[in-house]
């Protein structure tokens, strides 16, 4: 595959299969579905092909496709992959393959739905391998799109409340940072390739007060999106009312584009200003982990539950990246895939209990192990594994993060802590009270067919086994990032 | 030898009138022709310029052709919707034509 | 075979066994114990290849063999297995306590319909207690660590239909995990100061790193130590965690979930001696050995006893680590598995024949269950002390270590207080042992019981030997294998007075139970029945006497004999008895005792449950408040973007009229106001 352009059949293909789905004829759902999964599938196959190309030890980009395309305003035709991305695109593509195989047993519309499916995966793949400003930016915002429809259309009950919610929070974080990257263009090297901005930005050519003020802009459209308290009052909203599918992708894909963000542009470009600001994103990092744990025990929406449990997790992300020590943005990489697997895990699981219960209120879940054994299994595993179990893999990035935290602010990181026994009262509690415990006269019934079907089961399988192995064996997967961590530290002189 | 200022004045004139007409006149066909008569009006200012230039690459040439191809396709377009909507509501006022009122 | 293999494969074979019974469990049906105690079998197997092993390494590790888990930067993290004789020495004991255990189970875990997964956890459970044990690397070890604590909590909440089992399962993960956060913490600083996580290395870490970073890490890894060992005051989970099934307190009691505590504190002992946080350790650990003998004191469920003494031993090795005893808390961590697991699975088996916990319905029921009887018995006379079973000789060690504390770690004046509260515990320790064991075992019969099936009395008695010749492999000056294979060339010496005084201490409990025992029966009964030799299984000390009385009787030789060799004795103890010595025990000793036991057991129902409670609570009206601060402040202002952008827009689309020459005005305004300030602009 060396002759061809990797990454441009990367993000093409979602958007030619995207078409393709709306050339189908209409009312032929099913033809639309096969699509959608060979589709990803394919895109899927491609990733992992990339991903065995990819030589681990090196740390600079790789795949990398550089043209000018408009060379007025400084726009460039840029892609490449390195450590940092690789985890998340693959993450990306699986994710999306996952979505469509849930998706099988869809009623309503199923071919905006798959299109709208297509169109998501060619913005998230876009964001992690675009290495241009505008392009990243137009990336960006071609996930939204798609994402407000899904919530907007698949939605619960306040899905439009949500929607609009959900749209203009982000719009708002991302047309600031669109701002951002204009003054990255202005202030700086007049190009908006973003490999030249960062050179710029390393050889010291940005002014202080320029630093931090691009910093500040570029951060606002990152921290709605990771997100970082206190900009993450719309995340359980939009989390609620989103379909199943949406809920993963959002929580799995959609929040690992800010934190990207932070390691892709403001890092190598903005060193000076990421270092003045560094203990302030690690705080409101710790600040995340136990606030977002202490509201999670609270909830009493199980769905709830689960995104307050992202607030917390993204935390620690927060945490190592700000850290901005090799330890803290390997952790951070590890934490970001993780949290993608878990809590996909974790919305995949919600969605097969509201499907059988009808509800997602805790109080009325009652004996699923008893029920369902394998779904309450599976419930258990996945509530360990998100809680930071060792040997599971969340507990990989949450000790990398802590420790590249402990090595920048000392002290201040070890609160964190606090969060993570909170994590696992709240965790231990739902399963005491929704998994374990046996049913009662006034909770929920199951009222489907309760085993759970293939199309169910076979999404489970593989993030399954990554959280399982990762937990093992991270080696494998650090070797990717390691690398471009240790570069990024560098910048940082840390 | 004319010199390139009249061509610029006329062109200026033109895209004047043009666009009064576009302004004032209630049907969309007379708004349509008054739309055509700016672009063309911008394509020889073009083409004025090109030749004042004295541009090797063509690049008025090239922008006046591009005008008359936006030009060809907008008028295809625009009497296509005038004719449907005639259809539809019997009328071609711009006045009726309100749907986008805020 | 090469012999890092055979360290490997001690973890791995249960592990092996754990994933054979997820899946293929339903299938195996009750033949999964089978399964289970084969792959354990061949744990036990490798280790004992091993100690053979490091018997003869003198002091060298065994086995050091690692593969890279993770590169952070510049640090790396090794796994692997790392054994020395600690390690070696720890893992035999497992093995051999877990495979009795195991065996057990088959019995008493027979037709319950989850009795696979039970063998499938269980066998997990060994797994990480085998892998914390060789671990190479500290991470490793708190990895298992967490996966033993993982295992607690399935175990514990086994029968999970059950309230209570739900309620004891979350109360023993999330306090052990609050230790746990210590440890966590106290990992990242060792890595980050020290710069490696390998255990060889880290041992050496007095070199290289500043005392009072070494002093943090210390405490903060002791924390995870309290928590999983059940120190004060992270005890609270012990009693509660016998809602499970009693193999599983058997084995979580003694050789694994508890131990590991201990067994962390000794990897890491070179560390501790370094930097100055043993006295901290000493201090827990006896407050620990004291409180929780009190608490045994007021508590009538049987195994609930047994889980207040496990705290208390636990204490008392901790004390010792503290005191520079390190051989004679790893000497008491390996008998008090054997006899500790000894008495749970005897209360299980009394449980199973009785269909009861609270001893004051249980008695007599040393008629029916003979076996039971005996190794209980013998478990006891090992826990409370008494030569020349197992539990004497590590008691014993213990007490040494107080009295001549290590000069490098501790002085005389530390040691002295702590070794007459060790005593006191020793005492008290023998006295509730055998109030329990005569309530249960003499006396009238309170309701009909039955024999356990063998496979739950094999184990018992393996065990029961075990127990009773385990103190061999330290015997004090004459035999002191162990203490030469965990530090080489140290000799310790043995203080004879000292035996002597422990185990008259230990006596005096017993026969202090005796008394009481005999005083509450007499309310009911004949006082000449109570001494019917049948009933007394009791006292070592008053026993021969008896026995030698009754022998002589049956034979019915002589007066004479009786005259001039027991009447002395009897009118001693008539004396004694007149001089209403009990008496005096009960209202000076016992009484204030237990008047202390009950309040401290108070103190731990409503000061640190209550404090527990309260920091709940308050956490959660802190979060609900946290919640109310989400909604109205961040949420409003975000609503307040949002309403007044729809405000504005309300105004602004007036402008929208619709037609299309107005809009093409608009843009000819706009087009020249932009050209406008676009010119200015540029000037």
């Amino acid at each position: 595959m060396t002759g061809l352009p990797a990454l441009t059949i990367l993000v093409a293909m979602p958007l030619l299969f995207g078409v393709a789905t709306l050339l189908l004829p209409s009312g032929n759902d099913r033809a639309v579905k096969v699509l959608g999964i060979v589709g990803t599938s394919a895109v899927f196959v491609w990733t992992v092909l990339i991903m065995g190309a990819f030589s681990t030890g090196a740390p600079g980009m790789q795949f990398v496709e550089v043209r000018e395309w408009v060379p007025v305003i400084g726009m460039t035709y840029h892609l490449g992959i390195d450590g940092l991305s690789l985890p998340l695109v693959f993450l990306a593509s699986l994710l999306t393959l996952l979505c469509a195989i849930y998706s099988w047993r869809l009623k309503e519309q199923v071919k905006t739905f798959f299109f709208l499916l297509f169109l998501l995966q060619v913005g998230m793949i876009g964001v992690f391998i675009a290495l241009d400003g505008i392009m990243f930016y137009v990336f960006w915002e071609i996930v939204l799109v798609p994402m407000f429809f899904m919530i907007g259309i698949w939605g619960g009950e306040r899905r439009r409340y949500a929607s609009v919610k959900f749209f203009i929070y982000t719009l708002i974080g991302s047309v600031v940072m669109l701002l951002g990257l204009m003054l990255l263009y202005m202030w700086g090297p007049k190009t908006f390739d973003l490999v030249e901005i960062a050179k710029w930005g390393q050889a010291g050519k940005f002014g202080m007060q320029q630093q931090l003020w691009i910093y500040g802009c570029l951060f606002l459209g990152f921290a709605v999106k990771v997100p970082i308290f206190p900009f993450h009052t719309w995340l359980p909203d939009a989390h609620v009312e989103a379909p199943t599918v949406g809920s993963v992708l959002l929580a799995g894909v959609l929040l690992k584009m800010g934190g990207y963000g932070f390691l892709r542009i403001s890092l190598p470009a903005l060193p000076y200003a990421f270092k003045y600001f560094s203990f302030s994103l690690g705080l409101l990092g710790v600040i995340g982990i136990v606030y977002g744990a202490a509201v999670a025990l609270t909830q009493k929406d199980l769905k709830k539950m689960v995104a307050y449990s992202s607030v917390s997790h993204m935390g620690f992300v927060v945490l190592g990246i700000a850290s901005a020590t090799v330890a803290g943005i390997d952790g951070a990489v590890m934490q970001m895939f993780n949290h993608g697997i878990i809590t996909g895990m974790l919305f995949f699981l919600v969605g097969m209990i509201y499907e059988r219960y009808h509800t997602k209120e805790i109080a009325r879940l009652k004996g699923i192990v008893t029920t369902i054994p394998v779904l309450g299994v599976i419930v258990a595993f996945a509530s360990f594994a998100s809680l930071g179990l060792p040997a599971l893999s969340g507990f990989v990035g949450e000790f990398m993060t802590l420790f590249g935290g402990y090595q920048a602010f000392g002290w201040v990181a070890g609160i964190s802590v606090i969060g993570i026994v909170l994590t696992a009262a709240y965790f231990l509690r739902m399963l005491q009270q929704c998994v374990f415990s046996p049913p009662t006269e006034d909770s929920a019934i199951c009222e489907m067919p309760c085993e759970l079907r293939a199309t169910e089961f076979l999404p489970l399988v593989p993030l399954m086994s990554f959280a399982l192995f990762l937990g093992l064996y991270p080696q494998p997967f650090l070797a990717i990032i390691n690398p471009a961590a240790t570069a990024l530290a560098a910048i940082i002189g840390r | 030898m004319v010199p390139p200022i009249a061509f610029l004045i006329l062109g200026a004139v033109v895209f004047l009138l043009a666009m009064i007409g576009f302004l004032t006149r209630r049907s969309l066909v007379q708004a349509l022709m008054c739309l055509e008569l700016m672009t063309s009006a911008v394509a020889l200012t073009f083409l004025a310029l090109g030749r004042a230039l004295g541009d090797r690459s063509m690049t008025g040439m090239v922008f006046a052709t591009f005008c008359m191809v936006i030009s060809a396709a907008e008028i295809g377009m625009g009497l296509a919707l005038v004719l449907l909507y005639f259809r539809k509501h019997g009328s071609t006022s711009t006045d009726d034509l309100d749907l986008m009122k805020g | 075979m090469p012999v890092a293999l055979t360290a490997a494969l001690v973890p791995i074979l249960p592990a092996a066994a754990f994933v054979l019974l997820v899946v293929f469990g339903r299938r195996l049906g009750e033949r999964s114990g089978w399964v289970a105690i084969g792959a354990l079998a061949g744990s036990l197997a490798c280790a004992v290849v091993l100690l053979v092993r490091a018997l003869s390494a003198e002091g060298e590790p065994v086995v050091h063999a690692t593969f890279r888990w993770a590169t952070i930067g510049r640090f790396g993290l090794d796994f692997g297995v790392y054994v020395d004789g600690l390690s070696a020495s720890v893992l035999l004991m497992v093995a051999i306590v877990a495979l009795m255990v195991f065996v057990y189970a088959t019995g008493y875990m027979h037709g319950d319909p989850r009795y696979p997964w039970f063998f499938a956890v269980f066998s997990l459970f060994t797994c990480s207690m085998f892998a914390l044990v060789t671990s190479a690397n500290l991470l490793q070890l708190m990895v298992f660590w967490e996966v033993m604590g993982l295992c607690s909590y399935l175990l514990i909440g086994f029968w999970f239909e059950r309230e209570e089992a739900r309620r004891a399962s979350i109360k023993a993960f999330l306090t052990t995990r609050v230790g746990d956060m210590g440890f966590l913490l106290g990992v990242v600083v060792l890595l980050a100061r020290v710069g490696t996580l390998d255990i060889p290395v880290l041992m050496r870490a007095g070199e290289t790193t500043a005392r009072p970073v070494l002093l943090i890490a210390c405490l903060l890894l002791f924390c995870g130590a309290v928590g999983k060992s059940a120190q004060f005051p992270l005890h609270i989970w012990l009693p509660d965690a016998m809602a499970g099934p009693t193999p599983v307190s058997g084995l979580l009691h003694s050789a694994t979930m508890v131990a590991a505590g201990v067994f962390l504190v000794a990897r890491m002992y070179p560390v501790f001696e370094v930097s100055g946080a043993l006295p901290f350790v000493a201090g827990a650990g006896i407050a620990s050995a004291v409180f929780g003998a009190s608490l045994a004191l007021t508590e009538t469920d049987i195994k609930r006893t047994l889980a207040y003494s496990t705290m208390s031993q636990l204490g008392y090795m901790m004390a010792a680590l503290g005191m520079g005893g390190y051989v004679a808390a790893v000497f008491h961590l390996i008998t008090h598995g054997f006899f500790k697991s000894l008495l749970f699975l005897s209360a299980g088996s009394v449980i199973h024949g009785s269909e009861t916990q609270d001893v004051r319905e249980m008695g007599g029921l040393a008629k029916t269950m003979k076996i039971t009887s005996i190794v209980y018995l013998v478990g006891a006379l090992a826990l409370a002390g008494i030569p020349p079973l197992a539990g004497f000789f590590s008691k014993d060690a213990i007490l040494v270590s107080m009295w001549a504390p290590d000069a490098k770690v501790a002085t005389q004046a530390l040691g002295h207080p702590l070794f007459f509260a060790a005593l006191a515990t020793a005492m008290l320790t023998a006295f509730y042992m055998f109030r329990q064991y005569f309530m249960v075992f003499t006396g009238p019969e309170q309701r009909h019981a039955h024999e356990s099936p063998r496979a739950m009395l094999v184990p018992m008695v393996v065990l029961a030997v075990l127990t009773s010749v385990a103190g061999a492999i330290n015997l004090p000056g004459l035999f002191p294998k162990l203490g030469e294979l965990l530090v080489p060339g140290e000799v310790e010496n043995a203080l004879w007075w000292l035996m002597l005084l422990s185990a008259s201490a230990a006596a005096t409990g017993v026969y202090i139970a005796w008394e009481q025992n005999r005083s509450r029966l007499e309310g009911a009964h004949d006082r000449n029945g109570t001494f019917g030799l049948e009933r007394v299984y009791g006292s070592v000390f008053i026993q021969p006497v008896f026995a030698v009385s009754d022998f002589l009787r049956r034979l019915n030789i002589d007066d004479i004999v009786q005259r001039t060799v027991l009447d002395p004795v009897v009118a001693t103890s008539d004396f004694l008895r007149r001089m209403d010595i009990d008496v005096v025990y009960m209202a000076v000793f016992v009484r204030l005792t237990s008047a202390l036991a009950e309040g401290l057991s108070r103190v731990d129902v409503y000061v640190i449950d209550g404090a527990v409670n309260l920091i709940g609570r308050a956490g959660l009206r802190i979060a609900a408040a946290l919640r109310l601060v989400d909604i109205r402040a961040i949420d409003g202002g975000v609503n307040a973007v949002g309403g007044g952008t729809a405000a504005i827009g309300g105004w602004l689309k007036r402008l929208q009229t619709g037609v299309v020459a107005n809009y093409a005005l608009f843009m000819l305004l706009f087009g020249i106001i932009i050209f406008y300030v676009a010119k200015g602009l540029a000037r």
